[in-house]
């Protein structure tokens, strides 16, 4: 259970796409892929670079005082060893192109002091955000993969703080209407979220997708 | 709280929304303290750079008198 896959589209074609646990290597990796965009002319590319790049130096920040999670097992531990301990881990959604993975997006989050998982940072790669490259989906499908994340953990809530710019999207992914301050994702969401993942227009994708998740 | 739902998307619709809606969100308590963090590290370096300089002009200065 360390790897979640979930489908995307890229240039008008569905594609798997892998979302797992950052490590501080893929992270590194990840930070340096950004620097092509850092000077790139659009404000939502140039906030994705931003808020990626303060994302990984928050996890660094973290991770010196033992506080973060490079993998599922480490969190699993760390969750064992203190059940009212707060962890940050990084999780990254990449695509497999020409023998390569390349990285599409990456989540932060914490699993708080009382099991529930707060989403603190959720960018879409630069890259994927290049309409030359046409990469659809990467949003949901992070969110879909942390959903599968809660379930292995028999985390009951995931929520995080909202924006003016995030509100309608979450008010999309879970199908209610005005998300303000706050979103939250339950059982009920949770089991929406699967559910349209699955059900996908591509036959050959869909039964993959249902057979590797469960 | 009562959460009013609406009619769920499909997966292809949620797509096109995220086509016209870039995901790229940071909660704001979030963001201001990765921002405090990245501050602090930056203050932290520049504090190290200047205590290394001092290091260097001392070492030159005693190589200078020697």
């Amino acid at each position: 259970m360390t790897e979640f896959p979930f489908q995307i589209k890229v240039a008008g074609a569905p594609q798997q796409a892998t979302l797992r646990f950052a490590s501080r290597s893929e992270l590194l990796r990840y930070h340096r892929s950004l620097s092509p965009f850092a000077r790139k002319s659009s404000a939502t590319i140039r906030e994705a670079v931003e808020f990626t790049r303060l994302a990984a130096k928050r996890w660094r920040y973290y991770s010196r005082s033992g506080e973060a999670a490079e993998n599922f097992a480490e969190l699993q531990r760390e969750i064992r060893r203190n059940p009212k301990s707060e962890v940050a881990f990084i999780v990254v959604a990449t695509i497999r192109q020409a023998g390569r993975d390349l990285p599409v997006g990456l989540a932060y989050c914490r699993r708080t002091w009382c099991h529930h998982l707060a989403l603190d940072f959720l960018a879409v790669h630069p890259r994927a955000l290049d309409r030359s490259w046409r990469v659809s989906g990467v949003g949901s499908g992070i969110a879909f993969g942390l959903v599968r994340l809660a379930n292995a953990l028999n985390i009951p809530r995931i929520w995080g703080e909202a924006t003016v710019n995030s509100a309608t999207f979450y008010e999309s992914l879970l199908a209610v209407s005005s998300v303000q301050d706050l979103f939250i994702i339950e059982a009920a969401e949770m089991a929406a979220i699967v559910k349209r993942q699955e059900k996908t227009s591509d036959p050959v994708l869909a039964t993959k997708t249902a057979t590797e998740l469960h | 709280m009562t959460v009013k739902r609406t009619k769920p998307m499909t997966l292809e619709e949620l797509w096109d929304f995220e086509d016209k809606h870039p995901v790229v969100f940071a909660s704001p308590r979030a963001l201001a303290e990765a921002r405090l963090i990245a501050e602090l590290n930056r203050v932290k370096r520049g504090r190290r750079r200047g205590r290394s300089n001092i290091t260097v002009h001392r070492a030159s200065r005693k190589l200078a008198t020697a």
